[in-house]
């Protein structure tokens, strides 16, 4: 099965990634759609959403915890060179043993929080419920964080904090737009007037600001503290080209929100540009998912290769 | 299209740009793997008997999974004990005793504590 294991790979990280994305994203719409109930702009129709995003978040941690489950043994493979089923899997009590090993038993942790309280306190005590999910996901970015490249110069330095501000960014700016231009955005068009959708889109653009803004400037500063000049390798290498595909499709996405914001929020509600606006979104999403599987190709493929 | 309208376009434009300037400066970032920086003896160099090997690497190893082989012209693997890795997890070093003249080969494993390997070959001469 050798050659299959880096496909794997990259597939359980993409469907990881873009879950993580979901859930943070159907939290933060859930939170807006509470918010219009609270304006007096409550309906069926916002319920029927709300529900359908609870829905959204299990399935996330479903996946998410599927995809923690097989981690070691992909990390197994990755450090060993090995891509034999066996060879791999008598390798994984010792991957337990090492620093990945130990970023691992924090997410399970995390994520057995995060289901508990899913299934505990949802109903019953929904602030409570809000911030443990939070804290939850936020560990899951520190330990991603605390994985990476920029973990190298030990925990808690600038650079490691700033991954964590970079993964956080961008699963809220891709979060928000997949699970509001596949779920919400599309339901509030067609079932509810263009003033609840316009008030809708607002909570949207301004998180979407602010998560573009958190995430440039985080960006950066990873950038600065690695950068060695060897941006040849971007049109030189496979994985080079596969960054600068990437970089094309949020161009696209950029492009897309612009539109939206200009064309749409920016403009009086009516029902004609609501239909726009659920186009865009969609649109949006679909070129969100796609980055998230880039992304998950690029994190599991070597630039040197 | 009103100066408003205008300027909303162009911050939205800056945000934009900016984000795709990001996105195409965080390309070094990934590309900084672990490497090894430098190597003692150095690749290709002669020296007087040595008594270990020593490689300075730019990122943390996991030392659980990085190794240095030192193997003489026939093949034969001189070092007995097993490489370890310094407290800083940053340079690895295996032992041996004084080595005969001849050719080395020395083959190092690093893996990175993002749990990318990267590995490599030199050869030093004992005269």
């Amino acid at each position: 099965m050798g050659g299959w294991v880096p496909a794997l790979n990259v597939l359980v990280a993409a469907l990881s990634d873009s879950s993580y994305a979901i859930i943070v994203g159907a939290l933060l719409a859930d939170r807006w759609l509470s918010a219009l109930v609270q304006d007096h702009q409550a309906s069926d129709v916002i319920e029927v959403s709300r529900a359908q995003l609870r829905r959204w978040v299990m399935t996330g941690l479903i996946v998410l915890i599927s995809c923690h489950l097989v981690h070691p043994w992909f990390v197994a493979s990755s450090m060993s060179g090995s891509t034999r089923f066996r060879e791999t899997l008598a390798l994984v009590p010792t991957i337990l043993t090492t620093r990945q090993g130990g970023l691992w038993y924090a997410n399970s942790v995390a994520l057995a929080i995060m289901v508990g309280a899913q299934l505990l306190l949802r109903r019953r005590a929904a602030s409570t419920f809000i911030w443990i999910e939070v804290a939850g996901l936020c560990v899951l970015a520190a330990t991603k964080a605390a994985s990476s490249h920029a973990s190298e110069e030990g925990d808690f330095t600038l650079a490691e904090i700033c991954q964590f501000l970079h993964i956080l960014g961008t699963s809220v700016w891709a979060g928000a737009i997949i699970v509001s231009g596949l779920v919400v955005v599309p339901r509030l068009a067609a079932l509810e007037g263009a003033s609840t959708l316009w008030t809708y889109g607002s909570h949207l653009s301004k998180t979407v600001t602010w998560a573009l803004g958190i995430l440039v400037l985080s960006g950066l500063y990873v950038a600065w503290c690695d950068m060695h000049g060897a941006a040849s390798v971007l049109w030189i290498s496979p994985w080079g080209r596969t960054l600068l595909a990437k970089v094309a499709f949020v161009a696209v996405a950029a492009l897309l929100g612009s539109l939206t914001r200009f064309r749409c929020l920016g403009r009086p509600a009516t029902s004609r540009r609501a239909i726009t606006m659920t186009q865009l979104l969609r649109s949006e999403a679909a070129v969100m998912l796609a980055i998230l599987c880039i992304s998950g190709l690029l994190a599991n493929s070597s630039p040197n290769a | 299209m009103s100066f408003t309208r205008f300027r909303e376009f162009d911050q939205q434009s800056v945000r934009h740009v900016l984000l795709l300037v990001i996105l195409l400066a965080i390309v070094p970032a990934v590309l900084a793997h672990t490497a090894a920086v430098s190597m003692t003896p150095a690749a290709d160099s002669t020296v007087n008997a040595p008594t270990s090997v020593t490689i300075k690497f730019s990122g943390a190893l996991e030392p659980k999974f990085s190794t240095i082989t030192v193997t003489n012209a026939e093949g034969h693997v001189v070092n007995k004990e097993a490489s370890t890795v310094g407290s800083d997890n940053k340079v690895m070093t295996v032992a041996f005793p004084p080595l005969p003249p001849g050719v080395y080969t020395v083959h190092w494993v690093g893996v990175s504590t993002d749990t990318h390997r990267s590995q490599g070959e030199y050869k030093f001469t004992v005269k």
